[in-house]
């Protein structure tokens, strides 16, 4: 072989690698140069992990700074099955730490998902544990949970937060935005095994929510819950509501509701356990809002208080006979509130007119959204004059033919409790950012004046009569003067009359007379057995304001001192 | 200036770069140069095989290109005990023996050049002759099967190329090179049922490496991104997020290209393939002013094993090459390959005295 012939072939050995080569180089520059900068980008994407930072969540306060709801933190333990190293050893393990049945966590860690939750909420002090137990594929996160110290009472008017930590029902609904705060986050530089590296971190710190003070009396609720679930046992009640509050400021001191549920465990209870039924349960109010048809037509200077009816136990609205529970005879007055006589309020309401009627039971409130500023308020039903039948005067006087929610009821005839004028009920008084600055106050608002303070003056007078000798007298306590007025209202069934075995059984009262500081409202739908508001709802408010009594220390006012 | 002088300072930048790239990428660089750093080891291998070098370069290789058939005779015996006494890697390759301390078939590559350069030039008469083709054809494709059987396949396809250059350089008929390239490509498809799980993932992550992103892909989708990110002038020395913070996968050995690219940007990474272009380019000349054929041959073919080398490497760096596990030439962490690297070197250097002699 000629050397010219090598040398040939060694030249194209040559050009040949020279061109691999130079190749390898073209796409180094393409690599490097021209598309530089997404790879940068790319590098800086796997190396830069931001992580955000839940804010605290507002907390809630009752009216004396007892906490309702606030944060708290916990891990939330998580396994990942496939890293999990000796399923049987991590399970006994978990088993201990969590007080767990072992086989239930082994079936978790042997259930073949990449990801499993083992529990959530556990308290801080067990990562520690964790830590030392140095299980493989057992992590955990911290969290933020929502602690309700007071749960279940208050639940229906707090509401709870869902496993976002969003508020999904009541205060934490209706106030997410100012309860949730600003969200942080934190940035890191990362190597590949994804831990962070010293010195590398970035903060933005998170802004925890605003604070909600509440008009709630957490002593006061604590003996409305205790109340209401004896009467539920009771009259074994559907429904039941109670409220209180001041009605002279309009300020809510407790809201009650059930059926309830607990807001730290609110999925184990059917979804109509959560509604707060205080404000969104709509009924005929039935004879509990007849103090509001009298104080009008004394605020018009057509009846005096002496004023005498007869009360034959019916009465003739257009061509329809509409029956008292039985015939009151002659009555004053002063009796037709105190013996709930349908027949005289209806002749009262009859002097009024449609007009008048409906002016003065839509000031106080009836059919109107009270501005209590809870989501989920109802609206209740007030229909415009011109809609009303030739029967309506008759119906509407009587507590039917319209529609009101408990807290309505009770804010209506509260304005008579406060000479004349409706509060808007008030149950967040103030919001404060976490370290005590004002965010926004809520003062206690005048909605109208309805009637004037000698009208609401007299209305008073006969609810005191009421609870004194007549409907009542169930409400009464020795000692202490309290107004009331009972309601018994027909429920009306599925075809849309009245049914004859499904009572809303009512009490609104107030003490102590003649200027009330507290006003309780209770409704129980569906009572079993007794059903007049009288006999079964009176009872629970008595219950009620003896326990506030003992609680505020109010002294007995008409006890005969006995000295010999 | 001289072919061996530049030989000797191109091999010497190498030997630089190498130094500082693996100084760059070790993870146990904290231990200090005496304390088990893998940069330490390497210095210590690197003065062996540059003594091992100025030791090989003084010995005639005209008496080495005689134990052609002897060497050759000890690689089968070594080949043969690494198949049935190797230990294995992580991977569950069976590369090493004496308890991974030595790799046969890095020295297989020496021997195997050494062999085939004396082979070729006493059948030289013979060449372009079916019967020659066939013969050498079997010599190298048992040992080949060997490395591939362990599996090695980055340095079985080493062989290949040796083989064809070998072909090339013996003046056998283009068409049979041809047909041999064809036949190897042909192979291909049908040598997948003989291939690892593992071979098979890096073939397919090679043509799509986000298949399996996490998996066989991450090494190429690594890679890349650190040369990427290296841009221009690079991220700077011991910067470089891909390799300082390890996500880039066996930094300090296969990979180490790309470590040294996102550092030292394409102008590190030009550097290297132009300091490999030289070195090609003066094993080639030495190879044209060589005094005999057996020296031409094997300045040739040890051109041809660092270029093939360090063409797999880089191209598997930057995602044009599928990935094989061949080290690149002089920069990747590896004692033996080093010091045969350095012993071909020193081959191919006492050619050049050779000439000076007979001058």
């Amino acid at each position: 072989m000629s050397q010219k012939k090598f040398i040939d072939r060694a030249n194209f050995l040559v050009l040949v690698f020279f061109l691999l080569l130079a190749y390898i180089g073209l796409r180094l520059f393409s690599i490097q140069v021209v598309q530089g900068a997404s790879f940068r980008e790319r590098a800086n994407y796997i190396r830069f992990k931001v992580e955000d930072l839940q804010p605290n969540r507002g907390r809630i306060f009752d009216r004396s700074g007892e906490v309702l709801a606030r944060d708290t933190e916990a891990i939330s333990i998580y396994a990942l099955p496939p890293v999990v190293e000796d399923a049987q050893h991590t399970a006994s393990t978990l088993a201990t730490l969590l007080d767990r049945p072992e086989n239930e966590l082994l079936a978790l860690l042997e259930s073949g998902f990449t990801f499993v939750w083992i529990q959530r909420k556990v308290p801080l002090y067990v990562a520690e544990q964790l830590t030392a137990a140095n299980l493989n594929g057992i992590e955990w996160r911290r969290e933020n949970f929502r602690f309700y110290p007071q749960s279940p009472r208050l639940s229906n008017l707090i509401g709870f937060v869902g496993t976002d930590h969003s508020g999904l029902e009541g205060i934490e609904f209706t106030f997410d935005e100012q309860l949730t705060g600003k969200m942080g986050y934190m940035t890191y530089e990362r190597d590949a095994m994804g831990r962070e590296i010293p010195g590398s971190t970035g903060f933005l710190d998170p802004e925890p929510g605003f604070d909600m003070h509440l008009t709630i009396d957490t002593s006061i609720q604590f003996f409305v819950e205790r109340a209401l679930d004896a009467a539920m046992d009771r009259t074994r009640a559907k429904r039941g509501v109670v409220i209180v509050n001041n009605p002279r400021s309009g300020d809510i001191l407790a809201m009650a509701s059930r059926p309830t549920f607990e807001s730290d465990n609110f999925w184990a209870y059917p979804t109509d356990n959560w509604k707060n039924l205080g404000i969104s349960m709509v009924f005929e109010p039935g004879s509990t809002i007849k103090p509001l048809v009298v104080a009008a037509v004394l605020e018009e200077g057509l009846t005096y208080l002496q004023e005498s009816f007869f009360c034959p136990g019916h009465v003739m609205v257009y061509n329809h006979r509409v029956r008292d529970i039985k015939a009151h005879g002659d009555i004053t007055l002063r009796n037709i509130i105190a013996d709930s006589c349908n027949v005289g309020t209806i002749k009262l309401a009859q002097r009024l007119g449609e007009e008048r009627l409906y002016k003065y039971i839509r000031d106080f409130g009836i059919g109107q959204n009270t501005g209590s500023g809870i989501d989920g308020e109802e609206m209740g039903l007030l229909r415009r004059p011109q809609n009303w039948s030739a029967l309506s005067i008759g119906a509407i006087p009587i507590g039917q033919e319209i529609l009101v929610t408990p807290l309505q009821l009770l804010s209506a005839l509260s304005g008579i409790a406060n000479r004349g004028v409706v509060m808007r009920p008030r149950i967040v008084s103030r919001i404060v950012t976490h370290d005590g600055k004002l965010v926004e106050e809520y003062l206690p608002s005048p909605v109208e004046r309805v009637v004037s303070p000698e009208s609401a003056r007299l209305a008073l007078e006969m609810m005191f009569q009421a609870v004194e000798e007549g409907t009542g007298k169930k409400a009464s306590i020795p000692g202490y003067r309290i107004v009331g007025k009972t309601g018994t209202g027909q429920k009306i069934g599925a075809d849309g009359r009245y049914m004859h075995n499904a009572f809303i059984s009512s009490f609104v009262g107030f003490f102590p007379y003649p200027e009330p500081d507290y006003g309780i409202v209770v409704i129980l739908d569906e009572a079993q057995g007794e059903y007049y508001g009288g006999d079964i709802a009176a009872p629970v408010f008595r219950e009620i304001a003896q326990e506030i009594i003992g609680l505020k220390g109010m002294r007995p006012e008409n006890v005969e001192v006995q000295v010999f | 200036m001289s072919s061996r002088l530049v030989l000797i300072l191109v091999a010497l930048a190498l030997t630089i770069c190498g130094i500082i790239a693996i100084f760059t990428t070790d993870p146990l660089r904290a231990s200090g140069l005496f304390g088990g750093s893998f940069y330490g080891r390497q210095i210590m291998w690197v003065g062996i095989s540059w003594g091992a070098f100025f030791l090989v370069s003084r010995l005639d290789y005209r008496w080495c290109l005689k134990l052609g058939w002897p060497l050759y005779a000890f690689m089968m015996i070594s080949l043969v005990a690494v198949l049935f006494f190797g230990s294995g890697d992580e991977m569950g390759a069976r590369r090493w023996l004496f308890s991974r301390s030595v790799q046969p078939s890095e020295f297989a590559k020496v021997a195997y050049i050494l062999f085939a350069s004396a082979y070729m030039v006493q059948n030289i008469q013979h060449a372009d002759e079916w019967g020659l083709y066939a013969k050498f054809f079997l010599l190298t494709v048992v040992p080949g099967a060997l490395i591939f059987v362990e599996p090695d396949l980055g340095t079985s396809m080493v062989f290949v190329a040796l083989w064809l250059a070998a072909m090339l350089l013996s003046n056998f008929n283009w068409k049979k090179i041809l047909f041999s390239i064809s036949f190897f490509i042909a192979l291909l498809p049908l040598s997948w049922p003989f291939l690892a799980d593992y071979q098979k993932n890096r073939l397919l992550s090679f043509i799509d490496p986000y298949r399996d992103p996490l998996g066989s892909g991450y090494n190429v989708i690594q890679s890349q991104i650190a040369i990427g990110a290296g841009g221009f002038w690079g991220n700077g020395f011991l910067s470089g997020s891909q390799s300082q913070l390890r996500f880039l996968p066996a930094r300090y050995t296969d990979f180490i290209f790309a470590a040294w690219c996102e550092q030292l940007g394409f102008l590190g990474g030009a550097l290297i393939i132009v300091l490999f272009m030289m070195l090609v380019w003066v094993l080639l000349k030495i190879a044209r002013d060589a005094p005999d054929l057996e020296g031409k041959f094997l300045a040739s073919l040890v051109a041809t094993m660092f270029v093939f080398q360090s063409m797999i490497n880089i191209g598997m760096n930057i995602g044009v090459m599928p990935v094989t596990g061949i080290p690149l030439p002089f920069l990747s962490y590896g004692g033996s390959s080093f010091l045969i690297n350095m012993v071909a070197i020193g081959l191919v250097a006492n050619i050049t005295r050779k000439r000076r002699e007979d001058d």
